[in-house]
């Protein structure tokens, strides 16, 4: 419990931080009017003639790619640039609950982002017949995909003392994680290099990897284990990379 | 309280601190001083364990900065150079905060922000937001999060740099009263600061440790002792028969004013009235000067220079 209570008091500053100036509205507005945006708009959700949020977390991917990066971007490079991170790593707080409570801060952003677009199945169940029992299971997945890209976020923030730097790393970083796995990549991957044997177990093992194969079954509202076990994983391996980052940073 | 031993820390091929080695006892106000980029400021980040040093311990109330980090964060309050806030946020919120950090329970958080902010006269600015106050009251700010869990041992990082004259007197005063029971570690190179606060004041150059010493016992011991001298219708032979006196190493005429620079650390008042009277010159003016603060200093720190 004392060891919980400075990570909570962590989270609870980071996350507060957000509302105290208006960027944290700015980001939200910025996320529903997006991921709303391509869904209505892009996806042609009016001809289609069916009341499913697929198409809606078939855009997420890309939605998250500007922002999430966008609300992580300051996490640690804020701390950084101003030099309070040397304060913050002197008091009694290891690495690892200073870096959980900048991830549960960011996690409690992403959760009020995703709650924000409920108004989404709202509308649809008012005008159809909404399956919402995938609908949830696909929130879950959302939030879930959301947690591993806020990892790299948090990750890419601890190198750089510069907001704008991380912001751009991170979607690069992100741009990559998701191509790996990304269909159509695969798709590529393997007719072009189809004549080599060994190449097809590379190419399974990059569509494993990739960010979207896993969160392909999920948008369907369908829960698989591994996929779950994939996000915890990613997002625990990132963290431990995080403090492993920080304690060495404290060398120079 | 504080034991430093050898401590050693390389910037890649730059050696910020090299060999240093003190001790600092219970409720002791010790000044760390020295030139820009001498080492205080690395030292102080090794004994808040914000940094590891390369060789050597730090050992604070019976904890090593390197075994037991924690326990020593505990009992250390740290003010870092330049004092970095998070602008955006109240003074009762960024000192609730840290009092959370520190594990002080909820019910006497209330308590312990009461009195700190009532010990760095912040009352009046509790409830605005950092980023609006002064330079001197973001510094009482900084102090104040320093000092909220009432730490044994108080690290405080050029906690006078920017202030104005009033301000740096009330930043003295403070860390005076602090220094009745608590050790505090503070870093300037204002030497008047250190000379009428300090017990002990410790000099480092180019990362080595060049002086440890109580600040009067330092000038007493140091080099550039003089006697100044104010002779009637003084004219230039007399410095040939003033040089005759074993301890004046040297003379200096401005007039009928003379500065002769002596061997001895004492005041040789006695002696020279006496010279003077057996050779029959009017003195009107006899006065010993020890060498001041600002000299020890520059002859220490600039040794290094030479070489």
């Amino acid at each position: 419990m004392n060891r919980i209570r400075p990570v909570l008091a962590l989270a609870q500053r980071e996350l507060r931080s957000w509302f105290i100036t208006p960027v944290g509205y700015v980001y939200l507005v910025f996320f529903v009017a997006l991921s709303n945006g391509l869904f209505f708009v892009l996806n042609r959700f009016f001809d289609m003639g069916q009341v499913s949020m697929r198409g809606w977390f078939g855009m997420l991917p890309w939605v998250y790619l500007f922002f999430v990066p966008a609300f992580s971007m300051g996490l640690w490079s804020e701390e950084k640039g101003r030099g309070t991170i040397e304060t913050l790593l002197t008091l009694p707080l290891s690495e690892w609950q200073a870096v959980l409570g900048k991830f549960l801060a960011g996690l409690g952003f992403l959760a009020l982002s995703l709650a924000c677009t409920f108004t989404v199945p709202y509308t649809l169940s008012q005008v159809g017949n909404l399956d919402w029992g995938a609908t949830l299971a696909s929130y879950f997945g959302a939030f879930l995909m959301g947690a591993a890209f806020l990892a790299v976020g948090l990750l890419v923030s601890s190198l750089t003392r510069n907001q704008v730097v991380a912001f751009i790393l991170s979607i690069t970083v992100l741009f990559v994680m998701i191509m790996i796995g990304h269909p159509q990549m695969i798709m590529m991957l393997s007719t072009h290099f189809a004549h080599l044997s060994f190449f097809s177990g590379v190419v399974h093992w990059l569509s494993w990897s990739g960010l979207i194969t896993h969160f392909g079954n999920i948008s369907r509202g369908v829960i698989d284990t591994r996929d779950v076990i994939y996000s915890a994983v990613v997002v625990f391996v990132l963290l431990h990379l995080n403090v492993h980052l920080l304690r060495t940073q404290r060398w120079k | 309280m504080v034991e430093v031993r050898d401590l050693t820390k390389n910037y890649g091929k730059f050696t910020a601190l090299q060999n240093v080695t003190f001790s600092v006892g219970k409720g002791q106000v010790i000044g760390l001083l020295g030139p820009n980029g001498a080492g205080k400021t690395t030292t102080m980040k090794i004994l808040t364990t914000f940094m590891p040093q390369c060789a050597g311990s730090a050992v604070i109330g019976g904890n090593d900065t390197r075994v037991n980090p924690m326990e020593v964060r505990r009992m250390v309050g740290y003010l870092p150079e330049s004092n970095p806030l998070n602008l955006e946020v109240t003074v009762l919120e960024a000192l609730h905060f840290v009092a959370k950090i520190r594990g002080i329970a909820p019910k006497e958080r209330s308590k312990a922000v009461a009195k700190i902010v009532d010990m760095c006269r912040l009352q009046s600015v509790q409830k605005k937001v950092i980023g609006q106050l002064s330079k001197g009251f973001r510094q009482r700010v900084g102090l104040a999060q320093a000092m909220i869990h009432d730490p044994q041992v108080l690290v405080l990082d050029e906690p006078t740099s920017g202030l104005d004259p009033n301000q740096i007197a009330d930043m003295l005063n403070l860390i005076k009263e602090l220094g009745r029971d608590k050790t505090v570690i503070h870093s300037t190179h204002i030497l008047a600061e250190a000379e009428d606060t300090c017990d002990r004041v410790l000099i480092l150059s180019r990362g080595v440790l060049v002086a440890d010493s109580h600040p009067a016992k330092l000038a007493r011991n140091a080099q550039g002792h003089q006697m100044v001298l104010r002779i009637e219708n003084s004219n230039p032979e007399m410095a040939q028969k003033l040089s005759t006196l074993d301890w004046v190493q040297n003379t200096e005429q401005y007039g009928d004013l003379w500065h002769l620079y002596s061997s001895e650390k004492r005041d040789m008042g006695k002696e020279l009235a006496e010279f003077c009277r057996v050779q029959n010159w009017l003195v009107s003016e006899l006065a010993y000067k020890e060498p001041n603060l600002e000299q020890v200093f520059a002859h220490l720190t600039r040794r290094g220079d030479a070489q």
